[in-house]
């Protein structure tokens, strides 16, 4: 009646020894993963080594690869592994040739020529000439992306290493913005094939594309024929995604990736890691409050001077950034840049001021509720609920916090102008400020996130574009300025620095926008 | 984090295997004459330090705003991520804006115990509901509440919490009625079982007989059987709320700022704790000790409730 | 034998209005949910009309009703649809995720039972001594950290002070078996520290009972010793119990050990879904869905059968 025990406790003692033996093994398996080995042939003390693994963390997956998009750092960084870009733009605004030999215009920007190199091949066969550039700019003002700047453009081919490109209107900066947003082609072949989305890309860049995974990240191997010889140096590229970012520092000290970019104060405690080092990003840009001005209650520049009166940037950023040693700035420049003034930095910190031009707008409202965007980043809500607490001196105003997830907050602030007054979760780049700036402000334009449309700003910016030396440029930007400061569109709050944490044996790191290193300069010391 | 709480006995296999528990409860409620009542309880103590916490912080969430000295949740009473200091306000330093983390657990928990009793009650509700008709009609009853729990429990709490708050939008009601939503198939699974248990019982089918309408039987009769089974379980699925709240804000789904809650600020804390661990240490310690204290009055709970059941 | 294949097919028929109700319910879910998979695929600067064609491409713009009879159609021949971002068969990534996800819970059911057993019976042993009382203190504490507390501090612990493991990531075991285990450790370890509490609750709680029956008395008093009682007569009833908190474990575990894989980046099915609540990757959900419903009615039966062949006394409805 009683059943025999023995396979049971067979059974048991097998499982015993299984999960002893696992367990034993994970304690005895090697140490630490140390940072990349290099296995190169010959270890020199000068110049690069080939060889190794260079790793990148990324935090999130790629949305596509199709060479119009480009909607993040994360995504350019992989996109410029395959593709490699035409232009760069480097850390002090220069324009520097990448794929393309150059791209220039002898008539102040009505048209310009696309000089390409000789030779060059995508890694599936096909000739990199002017005719695959074509194809892939028109592609892409047909599938709807780069923010219609390739539809803007009309582009023919002078012969296989010319393009002529035209703007439908003439624009001095169009190197600049075509580095920003049609920097990559693709084999026309391969792209031809595309269907509805374009998930197999074939480039001329540094590394192929191998394998893809949205929770694993990428890995890349060393395009042999690529067209700068003796580059990528190392062998293979990876990318590795961790969401938590904490864990991604973490990730970078301990050797489980090479490098990872963002806000300095994260690497604050691992600085003195020689495993480690930390390079900043020299060019900055504005952190910054938004306001919709073309709707609600911040349509009146009243509001807007008075809520910029009632800000306290310092506080603003040393809450942002946990760092109570810094001070913000109401000035969109450092200054340390040329076009720094003091007296365009917009009126802060005045909260008898603030009332009263608070007690001027409302009329006989007892309370004015107003909602503030914030993008659901832990640094992001614990400075916009410290925004809410220093508007809410102001008698009679309440603040009501809306959190908006990052992948909506586009789609909610920008498309839908769903908001009054947001904290904006990027940076308002300041390099180069005659694509930054028009971008910003200009009626209609692509960053234009507060619908700021103000006849004499569209004709400082056409002033700006068409500049032909740098007085010109300066003068316009003191223009811009000073429109900014009267009207109030944004509130800049800080400047804001990249930082990079990068494994020390990383040689020859090229910094450039937005936030990523040129994977093929790279080597890795022995 | 646990779907169901840990299983104390007699009520907690699901249902398919409660019938087959009565078969246990019943051996052991047979004793043999001369020998001593069986004590099936090991922990008799009352958890005191745990009735204790917990009556703390209801008295400090309720009283909240009489508490002299305090400063409200929303006011910033110094530099970010200060360290503790000799003020009330500041006793347990300040978060990353600046405000007083005292204050803000205790407001914090105003909401974490809101959650946790109206999502209960929420869940109280369906689960005896769907049970106690499932239970009571049996056949197309029964196979119907059947299908509703386990649609419930084949989901990952989690991910069906993901899923609800993300369409509906993350705010207090509808993050707690997706939590009521998502424990109901615990209640309606004990419910279930206890009715079933219930009604088989001589003076209820006596009653049937009679003509006594059903749902004056089911109140006055089968429900209050369900109260010491429901009981003891309750105390520890408000722990779980809690707890499943404080995972939603981490992921960052849960309630929006500034409203605090104990979840919240820890994720918000997230990217300064290893430099600034001040900041969460105060609501990490204080989620501990009330899930802590959540899980120790269960226990006690459910051994008093099985030590009535198995003396018949 | 009959009685057995009657009741997993009452079991796998009980499945099928769970399967219905959850996947529709997926789809329906949709509707409410901001935002459309053409704006998140073409994302910022795309024209509406743009993002337009590629909803219509995806179904996206059918009612409800025919994009789901579409699913279902297409699913029970076995194609679960493409993932939004990189068109990747679905099944496919899903398997992969699976994949991880098992090894997880298995590694941590198995560490948990080999943790949580033998305290178990050892506490029992000497039931209400200082070995007991203190074990189930820690067990009740255990229990009460939360996931995402425990991950922190067993980074804490095991990554910056003394750095034994990796931090993040997750190597293949065919790639370097090595390697997958040390990246294995910390996430089985997080979701074994709940578990294995877990178990040892059940087993002691359950052993206590069982060690109050008449049986046991009469062994005692035939002067078989302690240990011996255990072992071969104590335990096994106490197994039911423990045979239908594993199978929930397991259940739980495989559907995601959500937070655990976010902190440590492990790609498993946690990770996958919140990714995919997050970008709403529809085909995706409706996949993880099925896939959970499938896995908590298989493990239900396998819960039952199991339930019959430890206890005699119970035979399968």
């Amino acid at each position: 009646m009683r059943r025999s025990w023995r396979p049971k406790r067979h059974i048991l003692a097998a499982v015993a020894a299984i999960g002893l033996t696992a367990l034993v093994a994970t304690g005895c398996a090697a140490p630490a993963d140390e940072p990349s080995p290099s296995n190169t042939e010959s270890p020199s003390a000068s110049g690069p080594v080939r060889g190794g693994s260079l790793t990148v963390v990324q935090s999130g997956a790629i949305n596509s690869w199709h060479p119009g998009a480009i909607s993040a750092a994360q995504t350019f960084q992989r996109q410029q592994a395959v593709y490699d870009a035409l232009l760069y733009v480097d850390d002090d605004g220069n324009i520097v040739p990448g794929i393309a030999e150059s791209l220039e215009s002898e008539d102040g920007g009505v048209t310009w020529v696309l000089t390409l190199r000789d030779g060059v091949q995508f890694s599936d066969g096909a000739t990199f000439d002017a005719e695959a550039v074509k194809f892939n700019y028109d592609v892409i003002a047909e599938d709807g992306f780069s923010g219609g700047l390739a539809q803007s453009l009309t582009t023919e081919v002078i012969d296989p290493l010319h393009l002529q490109i035209t703007p439908d209107e003439a624009d001095p900066t169009l190197a600049y913005r075509i580095a920003e947003a049609l920097p990559f082609i693709a084999s026309p072949e391969s792209l031809a094939e595309r269907g509805d989305v374009y998930n197999d890309p074939i480039g001329a860049g540094p590394f192929i594309l191998e394998s893809s995974d949205s929770q694993s990240g990428e890995r890349f191997v060393r395009n042999d024929n690529y067209w700068d010889d003796g580059k990528p140096y190392v062998d293979e590229f990876r990318t590795v995604i961790v969401s938590d970012p904490a864990q991604r520092t973490l990730t970078v000290t301990q050797g489980g990736a090479d490098s990872m970019n963002g806000y300095p104060f994260w690497f604050t405690e691992v600085e003195d890691n020689p495993a480690v080092r930390v390079e900043s990003m020299l060019s900055g840009g504005d952190r910054m409050i938004i306001f919709n001005t073309a709707s609600g209650f911040f349509s009146d520049v009243r509001a807007r001077q008075m809520a910029a009166l009632a800000m306290n940037v310092d506080e603003l950023v040393q809450a942002n950034l946990s760092d109570s040693s810094l001070t913000g700035s109401s000035n969109m420049f450092p200054d340390t840049s040329v076009y720094y003034d003091t007296q365009y930095s917009i009126p802060t910190n005045d909260l008898a001021k603030a009332q009263e031009l608070f007690d001027e707008i409302r009329g006989d409202q007892a309370t004015v509720k107003v909602k503030l965007a914030v993008p659901s980043a832990p640094e992001n809500v614990r400075t916009s609920e410290l925004l809410q607490l220093q508007l809410q001196q102001i008698e009679g105003l309440e603040v009501d916090l809306v959190q908006i997830t990052l992948t909506d907050w586009r789609g909610t602030v920008m498309d839908n102008d769903d908001y009054e007054i947001g904290f904006y979760p990027g940076v308002m780049g300041l390099n180069p400020v005659r694509t930054t700036l028009p971008n910003a402000f200009a009626t209609g334009a692509r960053e234009n996130w507060t619908n700021f449309s103000d006849p004499e700003m569209d004709e400082t910016i056409d002033r700006l574009r068409q500049a032909t030396d740098e007085a010109a440029v300066a003068d316009a930007v003191a223009d811009v300025q000073r429109i900014v400061a009267e009207q109030v569109p944004i509130v800049p709050f800080a400047i804001d620095y990249r930082a990079f944490l990068l494994n020390s044996k990383l040689q020859d790191v090229k910094l450039v926008a937005p936030y990523i290193l040129i994977s093929q300069d790279v080597w890795i010391e022995d | 984090m646990s779907q169901q709480p840990p299983p104390t006995g007699a009520t907690s296999a699901p249902q398919d295997a409660s019938r087959r528990r009565s078969a246990f409860s019943l051996t052991r409620a047979i004793q043999l004459p001369g020998q001593q009542p069986r004590r099936r309880s090991r922990h008799t103590g009352v958890p005191w330090l745990a009735v204790i916490w917990l009556s703390v912080l209801v008295l400090a969430a309720i009283t909240a705003d009489w508490i002299p000295g305090l400063p409200s949740y929303e006011e910033k009473i110094g530099g970010f991520a200060q360290p503790p200091d000799l003020s009330l306000g500041g006793i347990l330093g300040t978060d990353g804006v600046g405000r007083s983390n005292l204050s803000r657990i205790i407001y914090g928990a105003r909401i974490s115990l809101t959650i946790a009793v109206v999502s209960t009650m929420i869940g109280l509700t369906i689960g005896v509901v769907v049970g106690m008709l499932g239970g009571y009609y049996r056949r197309a009853a029964e196979s119907v509440s059947n299908v509703i729990a386990n649609t419930l429990s084949a989901l990952p709490p989690l991910l069906l919490l993901l899923a609800l708050v993300s369409a509906m939008g993350a705010t207090l009601p509808t993050i707690t009625i997706a939590l009521g939503i998502v424990i109901s198939d615990l209640y309606i699974r004990m419910t279930k079982g206890a009715v079933i248990s219930a009604i088989s019982r001589e003076y209820i089918l006596a009653a049937r007989a009679l003509g006594a309408r059903d749902l004056r039987l089911m109140v006055r009769e089968v429900m209050p059987n369900l109260i010491p089974v429901l009981g003891s379980v309750v105390p520890m699925a408000m722990a779980i709320m809690i707890i499943v709240e404080g995972s939603l804000s981490f992921l960052g789904f849960g309630i929006p700022a500034p409203t605090p809650s104990w979840g919240g600020m820890i994720a918000a804390g997230a990217d300064i704790m290893r430099t600034q661990p001040v900041v969460i240490l105060g609501p990490v310690i204080t989620l501990f000790l009330t899930v802590f204290s959540f899980n120790s009055l269960g226990d006690y709970l459910a051994s008093r409730a099985d030590g009535r059941e198995g003396k018949l | 034998m009959n009685a057995t294949l009657r009741a997993i097919g009452s079991r796998l028929i009980y499945g099928v209005p769970v399967l219905i109700i959850v996947t529709a319910g997926a789809a329906a879910l949709l509707d409410f949910m901001p935002g459309s998979p053409g704006l998140a695929i073409l994302g910022d600067s795309a024209t509406p009309e743009q993002v337009a064609r590629i909803n219509a491409s995806l179904g996206y713009d059918l009612p409800f009703w025919e994009r789901y009879f579409n699913w279902a159609g297409q699913a029970l021949q076995g194609n679960f649809g493409n993932t939004l971002f990189t068109q990747e068969p679905v099944l496919e990534v899903l398997m992969r995720r699976l994949g991880v996800t098992a090894q997880l819970a298995l590694m941590a059911m198995l560490s948990s039972l080999i943790i949580a057993v033998p305290f178990a019976l050892l506490a029992a042993l000497r039931a209400g001594g200082i070995l007991d009382r203190v074990l189930g203190v820690i067990a009740s504490a255990l229990l009460s950290l939360p996931s995402f507390v425990t991950v922190v501090l067993l980074s804490l612990i095991f990554v910056v002070a003394m750095p034994m493991f990796p931090a993040t990531g997750w190597v293949p075991p065919t790639e370097d078996l090595g390697d997958n285990l040390r990246h294995a450790f910390l996430p089985v370890l997080a979701l074994a520290v709940h578990e294995s509490a877990f178990f040892y609750r059940v087993v002691r709680t359950d052993l206590s009972g069982v060690l109050r029956e008449d049986f046991v008395t009469v062994a005692r008093a035939k002067g078989l010793p302690k240990a011996r009682i255990m072992f071969r007569h104590a335990l096994r009833p106490s197994l039911t119990s423990l045979a239908t908190v594993m199978g929930l474990s397991l259940g739980r575990m495989l559907g995601g050990a959500v937070i655990v894989e976010f902190f440590f980046s492990v790609p498993g099915i946690g990770a996958e879904a919140v990714t995919a609540v997050s970008v709403k990757d529809m085909p995706m959900i409706q996949a993880i869905m099925t896939l959970c419903v499938l896995v908590y009615v298989v493990i239900f039966i396998i819960v039952d059968l199991a339930y019959a062949w430890i206890d005699p006394r119970v035979s399968v409805r």
